[in-house]
């Protein structure tokens, strides 16, 4: 068994945690020294065990997120689930010809991360809670918590010495021509004027409701982790949705508190979808 | 408390709060560089499926650095994970060519118990306790400072956290030692 402070290096070493002399000094000490070699490869095994796990459960969270279709697959394509096909080809045709561009301007995705009022935690503190919300898929099963072998965790990637003369940021534009995400046509400068905010509030009164009044949305009711739902942003038709649970709720600007009750017009629905990027 | 939506962060605050280990703000970077870092993929012979992967692999191997303290940024976020991005590609595509030419892979573990070590200490980390497990993690994979560990789990001073990752270590440690010993792994 090593010294207390061996484990501290150890530790320290294995995250790259020590100056280049401490380090030389350590490895120096490790050649030549076989029970440090053998505390070593044990603590080390367990290091990337935690690694992996770390990452599949990143990786998962990643996953998580919705995404935009990556090739420009028409979105009348995205649309075909659970509606008859007449139908979609009719709703389909309209939507993507007439309410499109104006729809493409208005709707903004915005995930906002809402903190409960009553919480005594501050966000850093409550933020760990968050990270268990996300279902552990990844993370269950051995085979992807296990690196892939092509990259290790550690990879020291330099890439900052191989980049030519390229800028990213030109293709950023261009790729904003076809999505929905305002982030792409922002860029990092000019922030949109107002976005709307979100709070959630716990309320013996209400367990489903919301109140909207200028820039801010609050939900009344205990809603789960703020990246478990997306407003969506209709504010040039007056209204947004809110995205939970696998369902849309119409909210219109009221000042009075109102209950929240889910959005049934299937061809409004694919429309939602659609602008959520699903 | 009302938080602006993360809609609209800039460069400069996005970067901040990744090196803190903010993981609200690696989601907005990945909605935002989504479809410029996969189309690099995509448009150099890759798959969708792939696409995804390498960015995500990317992200997180940028995540990491930022979280460590040990990146300077001289370029805009998006080159560097870009360029990050490409390596990996490169990568997997050369090891694509090397395993078509050699059939197989002909990889021999040497140590035959490896995946079985594996396995235990994967199972001893599932029986940690969420907070053990988030001190580990934080401190072994995302590298962060025991200043920035102490901020995310809330704990009164970086003290609280070195006591708390050396506890946590000591546990799972014995942990893993036991089911060593009952599998006959230990020397």
């Amino acid at each position: 068994m090593a010294a207390e402070r061996d484990l501290e290096l150890l530790d320290d070493y294995l995250t790259n945690r020590l100056n280049a002399e401490e380090r030389a000094q350590f490895e120096n000490r490790l050649k030549q020294d076989p029970e440090l070699q053998h505390e070593y490869s044990f603590h080390k095994s367990i290091a990337e065990g935690l690694r992996s796990v770390r990452k599949a459960e990143l990786k998962a969270m990643l996953n998580n997120i919705p995404v935009p279709p990556i090739e420009g697959t028409p979105t009348i394509v995205k649309w075909a689930g659970g509606v008859t096909v007449a139908l979609i080809i009719g709703i389909g045709i309209y939507f993507f010809l007439m309410p499109e561009p104006h729809v493409q301007e208005a709707a903004k995705p915005v995930t906002t991360p809402p903190v409960i009022e009553q919480d005594e935690t501050t966000p850093e503190k409550s933020r760990p809670e968050t990270i268990a919300t996300v279902p552990p898929t990844e993370s269950n099963t051995p085979k992807s918590a296990v690196p892939a072998p092509r990259v290790t965790p550690k990879t020291s990637e330099q890439p900052a010495k191989k980049i030519q003369a390229y800028d990213p940021s030109a293709d950023e534009q261009g790729a904003g021509e076809n999505t929905n995400q305002p982030e792409s046509n922002t860029g990092d400068v000019t922030p949109p004027a107002a976005d709307l905010m979100v709070e959630t509030v716990i309320d013996k009164t209400y367990s489903f409701h919301y109140k909207w009044k200028g820039d801010l949305i609050t939900l009344y009711g205990k809603f789960d982790a703020p990246e478990t739902f997306t407003i969506l942003d209709f504010r040039d038709e007056g209204k947004a949705y809110l995205f939970y649970k696998n369902a849309y709720y119409l909210m219109t600007e009221n000042e009075t508190v109102k209950a929240l009750s889910p959005v049934n017009d299937p061809v409004l629905l694919n429309k939602l979808r659609s602008k959520r990027g699903n | 408390m009302v938080y602006r939506s993360s809609s609209n962060m800039n460069e400069k605050e996005t970067f901040e709060r990744i090196c803190k280990g903010d993981e609200k703000a690696l989601e907005f970077l990945y909605k935002k560089y989504y479809r410029m870092m996969t189309k690099m993929v995509i448009t150099n012979s890759g798959t969708e499926d792939e696409a995804r992967d390498i960015y995500q692999e990317a992200l997180i191997v940028f995540w990491q650095k930022a979280n460590s303290g040990d990146l300077v940024l001289t370029s805009k976020m998006s080159t560097y994970i870009y360029s990050i991005c490409q390596n990996l590609w490169r990568k997997e595509l050369d090891r694509k060519k090397r395993l078509s030419n050699e059939e197989k892979d002909t990889a021999v573990s040497q140590d035959m118990d490896a995946p079985e070590r594996e396995r235990i200490i994967l199972k001893c980390i599932e029986q940690l306790g969420d907070t053990c497990k988030k001190v580990l993690m934080y401190y072994y994979f995302d590298e962060l400072s025991m200043q920035d560990i102490a901020d995310k789990l809330g704990f009164a001073n970086t003290d609280t956290a070195k006591t708390k990752k050396y506890k946590c270590k000591q546990k799972l440690d014995e942990l893993v030692k036991a089911q060593y010993s009952e599998q006959d792994f230990l020397d």
